[in-house]
């Protein structure tokens, strides 16, 4: 069941009370699922620069990452992380605590990096490119036996179109369900799903993982 | 959860792990630098405004007025609309014709030269900047969007950035007139003082 800012499962929150944050494992496996203390919260709230800091270096990471994932664009991405704490810092009044704090910043962080996909695209996001049922298979050769190759696997990824790249990513790793995906991206549930399935059939072809879909 | 449905092996199928197991990025260069710069700036103003707030009560409900005195000659719109008034058209008016009304109206006090950005204010200029670029991209989005729902909210939303610029720009514009006033500058328009 996913929450309001698309975290997994309320039995996979946070513990707070943790003296050191910490990252959580179980159904999550976004790297944004870090524990944070409630008072390291309290203290970047009122303005404190250290505990903005700390906050900053500890979503620096995941932060860049999920943007890079989804803008495939590495200075696109540290913008993006840049805009989005800016963003987190500013309106951390905003967090109630109704979900778990990383949850609520990966959620700005995708605002973000979607904002910027829409800056790239004259008709918005409706007018990212995406993956056509009818359209050309890529010429890449299969190649089994390679898909421990992290590089390669980047490369497919990134060679999706955005808006199937940002739906593969968000759906497959990050967790979210097609309801939130859509609407992230203002677009319809089936829409989430058929590009999702395209995606996934693409990386397999791409990467050389023949397993049949059952969508 | 996704719907592992999709996937053969459901959370160990091996492209789902592959995408899960892909390596964590680290940005090329420490951002936090400019980052804690932009927070400093804008703990600044923050701090200080409540502060000038308080010393200069009364003149800045006189700098309202001489601002007010500035805007309206040029404008030619009449008073601007009383609190509460602004989204909430009359009984019977249709909304999306209500919100281009308010985004024209808008659009008449942004542009007005009273309320040009001060170019010396990066803080301000950066605000400015990132709201009109906001308001470009929402015109892109307006001139491919349906009619119905989807482009009500458009022009709700060029309603809402719209009246942010307008807020930005009224603040420096306070923050002006306030400092003019305190170099003894200001209050030259003494017909305000008549009563």
């Amino acid at each position: 069941m996913a929450g309001a800012c698309g975290w997994a499962d309320p039995a996979d929150s946070p513990a707070c009370d943790r003296s050191r944050p910490s990252r959580i494992h179980g159904n999550v496996s976004s790297r944004f699922a870090i524990a944070v203390e409630p008072g390291l919260i309290a203290a970047a709230r009122a303005g404190s620069l250290p505990a903005q800091e700390r906050l900053y270096r500890l979503f620096e990471r995941p932060g860049h990452n999920l943007a890079l994932r989804l803008l495939a664009d590495p200075d696109d991405a540290r913008e993006v992380l840049h805009d989005a704490m800016l963003k987190a810092f500013t309106s951390l009044n905003e967090f109630r605590g109704d979900c778990p704090f990383w949850a609520w910043l990966r959620k700005i962080v995708v605002n973000a990096a979607l904002m910027r996909l829409r800056a790239r695209q004259p008709r918005g996001l409706e007018g990212l490119e995406e993956l056509d049922a009818a359209g050309p298979l890529p010429a890449d050769v299969p190649d089994p036996g390679r898909l421990a190759d992290g590089a390669r696997v980047e490369r497919a990824l990134a060679a999706l179109p955005a808006a199937t790249r940002t739906v593969v990513w968000l759906y497959c790793v990050e967790g979210w369900t097609h309801a939130e995906i859509a609407g992230a991206l203002g677009r319809s549930v089936s829409f989430s799903k058929s590009q999702l399935a395209r995606g996934l059939a693409r990386l397999r072809r791409v990467l050389g993982v023949e397993v049949s879909i059952h969508a | 959860m996704p719907d592992m449905r999709l996937f053969d092996d459901g959370p160990h199928d091996p492209l789902l792990h592959c995408l899960r197991a892909l390596p964590e990025c680290a940005p090329d260069s420490d951002g936090w630098p400019r980052l804690a710069a932009e927070l400093r700036a804008l703990q600044a103003r923050t701090i200080a405004r409540p502060v000038r707030r308080r010393r200069v009560l009364t003149g800045l409900a006189l700098a309202a007025t001489v601002l007010l005195a500035l805007l309206l000659p040029r404008g030619g719109h009449g008073p601007l609309p009383g609190p509460g008034t602004a989204g909430t058209p009359a009984p019977g008016t249709d909304p999306l014709a209500a919100l281009v009304a308010q985004s024209q109206w808008l659009e008449t006090l942004v542009s007005a030269p009273a309320l040009a950005p001060d170019a010396q204010d990066s803080d301000q200029v950066l605000l400015d900047w990132g709201l009109r670029q906001h308001i470009s991209v929402i015109d892109q989005a307006l001139q491919v969007a349906a009619a119905g729902e989807a482009r009500q909210q458009l022009w709700q939303a060029r309603v809402d950035a719209l009246s942010q610029l307008l807020q930005v720009r009224w603040a420096s514009r306070r923050e002006g007139l306030h400092d003019g006033m305190a170099d003894g500058a200001a209050l030259r328009p003494t017909v305000l003082w008549s009563n």
